[in-house]
């Protein structure tokens, strides 16, 4: 495999639904609109965003759970968006997704051994013979004891649960994993743990992983590259630190300053509040944020908002063409 | 230990003693009537005695018109119904859960067919169903059970579609999209046993609704025909007033039976309805 190839891309991604309401019948969300991602192997992709700005839905599209309106997902630079699901059926062990609610993510009614193995038969990643052993291990790799394999879900804590779903998305032996706010509904300390857990793999395996999440603190800590979304869209990417010590959308500036800081010299640091909320429409034509933008001008309104290189910015792409 | 499992299904059905004392008078009611061979004291279809004598030593519960003994009757008339009840609600519950489980998990226009199907059943007036059908078949246990089994399915098919739609978008299973796993492994490994609890609390309402309709309609001619009998068509035989007013052992353990079989059952249904729901830990 070439070394440049992108584990995961996505060309032109873009998936509206269709609003209901007998008054709104042509309606149209468009949840995601003309996303562009690639990810290399081995990194953390980051992509961030308020809830609603469509983050979920490109786990989901880039997964395969639902089909997009248009554009093209890539895995290994193979097209898969359109490919028929008895020949992806076979390429799918090799991404595999982690949900935020672990909780409805096991089927109350099996136990964790079953959960575990009956993926692997299937696949044929373990025959009868050796799939309980291959239980302890994913088990143990996730730090649960091996008892816990003939116990059911509901036995366990929300930050145990996660673990038995990562140990399900580790069972097929994946290259990427989609971890879709997989720390949102834990307890912070328990986050801490399963953050690390993750990054402990990561290195272990060598997986690739694309992180959603709206936690600004927990996407920086295990991300590379980051993508901030704004209703459907992306406003600015680029690597991590950079991104966030000097961001270069006023979008991003402002989720930075909503987010809590420890350092209390830092308190009444000047801060960009955000008025309102994301969802719903984005104001027809020119800047979707320029409604609650602090910058907004007159322009933002006429302008076409594209990705582009913010100067000095290392590789990193803006849709603000006034970013500072 | 498991303790999803039946122990703590059991755990907190015992919690219910209006159920617990529904469940062993059932159980009471099953037993008597599936060892009808062995306990009655006579035939049911031959006379033993004089016309319509009541309550003696002889004939616990009397005879009938014609001379037969009415504990006997009783006995074999409740196997009948049980059997009529337990049949039809196999039936519907069959075609039920196939029909909901193939509308609410392929969707698209299966489902608008099955549903509009489903929606045409539950409006036709089923009596008329049975006039129809009894017109047709020769009216008798086998019809009826039919008949029946075909009456109660749509509220089965649309529990179960409802409960594959739900289950369709819980993690579990989009986790098992994501793995490839094939489409009957997710119909039946993971969607079918979460609807397994639902459909049995349902099925007893059924059962008992089943009793019910066969009494209905063999008190109208139209179900189990003499001199097989069953708890309705014995009930048929108690239409005159004087009967009704002066002779109570035709007709009254009869009714009695019927009713205690349909409280017990829906009893029986509501305890496993709160037993069974994950959410009553403890």
């Amino acid at each position: 495999m070439a070394h440049d190839t992108p584990i995961m891309e996505v060309r032109n991604l873009t998936k509206h639904y269709r609003a209901g309401g007998a008054g709104l019948r042509h309606a149209v969300t468009k949840a995601v609109d003309g996303i562009d991602l690639s990810l290399r192997a081995g990194e953390t992709f980051g992509i961030v965003g308020e809830s609603g700005c469509g983050k979920s839905t490109v786990a989901r599209l880039m997964m395969g759970l639902e089909a997009p309106t248009s554009g093209e997902v890539y895995f290994r630079g193979e097209r898969i968006d359109n490919m028929p699901e008895s020949r992806k059926r076979l390429l799918r062990p090799k991404f595999q997704m982690v949900f935020q609610d672990s909780g409805s993510s096991l089927n109350p009614r099996k136990r964790v051994m079953d959960i575990l193995a009956e993926p692997m038969l299937y696949h044929g990643k373990a025959g009868r013979a050796e799939v309980l052993r291959r239980v302890d291990e994913l088990l143990e790799q996730v730090g649960l004891p091996s008892a816990a394999k003939t116990r059911y879900p509901h036995e366990f804590s929300g930050g145990q649960k996660q673990r038995i779903c990562i140990a399900k998305a580790l069972s097929l032996g994946p290259e990427l994993i989609v971890l879709d706010e997989p720390v949102s509904a834990l307890d912070v300390s328990v986050q801490a743990q399963i953050l690390n857990l993750l990054k402990d793999l990561q290195e272990e395996l060598k997986l690739t992983y694309l992180f959603i999440g709206h936690g600004l603190g927990a996407v920086r800590y295990v991300s590379s590259r980051i993508a901030v979304m704004y209703m459907g869209k992306i406003v600015e990417t680029g690597g991590a630190d950079e991104l966030f010590r000097h961001p270069a959308h006023p979008y991003t500036q402002a989720l930075l300053d909503a987010a809590p800081v420890a350092d209390y010299s830092l308190r009444n640091r000047p801060r960009i509040a955000l008025r309102g909320e994301a969802g719903g429409m984005a104001p027809a034509g020119g800047c979707p944020f320029r409604d609650r933008c602090p910058h907004a001008r007159p322009v933002c309104a006429e302008m076409t908002v594209s990705l582009e290189p913010v100067p000095g910015g290392e590789g990193r792409l803006s849709a603000c063409p006034f970013g500072r | 230990m498991n303790s999803s499992g039946f122990s703590l299904i059991m755990k907190r059905f015992s919690r219910h003693k209006t159920a617990l004392v529904s469940l062993i008078l059932l159980v009471i009611m099953i037993g008597a009537a599936v060892l009808a061979p062995v306990v009655a004291p006579y035939s049911p279809t031959r006379p033993t005695g004089s016309f319509s004598a009541p309550p003696d030593s002889a004939h616990w519960l009397g005879t009938d018109q014609i001379g037969r003994d009415m504990l006997s009757r009783l006995l074999y008339a409740a196997r009948i119904s049980l059997l009529v009840g337990f049949m039809a609600t196999v039936i519907s519950t069959a075609i039920g859960v196939v029909l909901g489980l193939v509308s609410g998990y392929f969707g698209g226009w299966i489902d608008k067919m099955i549903m509009s199907f489903t929606d045409m059943v539950m409006s036709f007036p089923y009596i008329l169903l049975v006039l129809v059908a009894a017109a047709i078949f020769e009216p008798g246990l086998w019809s009826i059970i039919w008949i029946l089994g075909f009456v109660n399915w749509p509220g089965v098919t649309r529990l179960v579609r409802g409960n594959v739609l739900s289950l369709r978008e819980t993690n579990f299973v989009k986790s098992d999209v994501a793995a490839g796993m094939p489409r009957r492994y997710i119909l039946f490994s993971e969607i079918l046993p979460n609807t397994v609890a639902p459909v049995t609390v349902y099925a007893t309402s059924v059962f008992a609704l089943s009793i019910l309709d066969e009494a209905a309609l063999s008190f109208l001619g139209l179900g189990v025909q003499t001199p097989t009998p069953s708890l309705g068509n014995i009930l048929n035989g108690a239409q005159s007033l004087t009967i009704l007013t002066g002779k109570p052992w035709l007709w009254a353990p009869a009714g009695i039976l019927i009713i205690l079989l349909v409280i017990s059952i829906n009893l029986v249904g509501d305890a496993l309805r709160d037993a069974i729901d994950p959410r009553n830990n403890g």
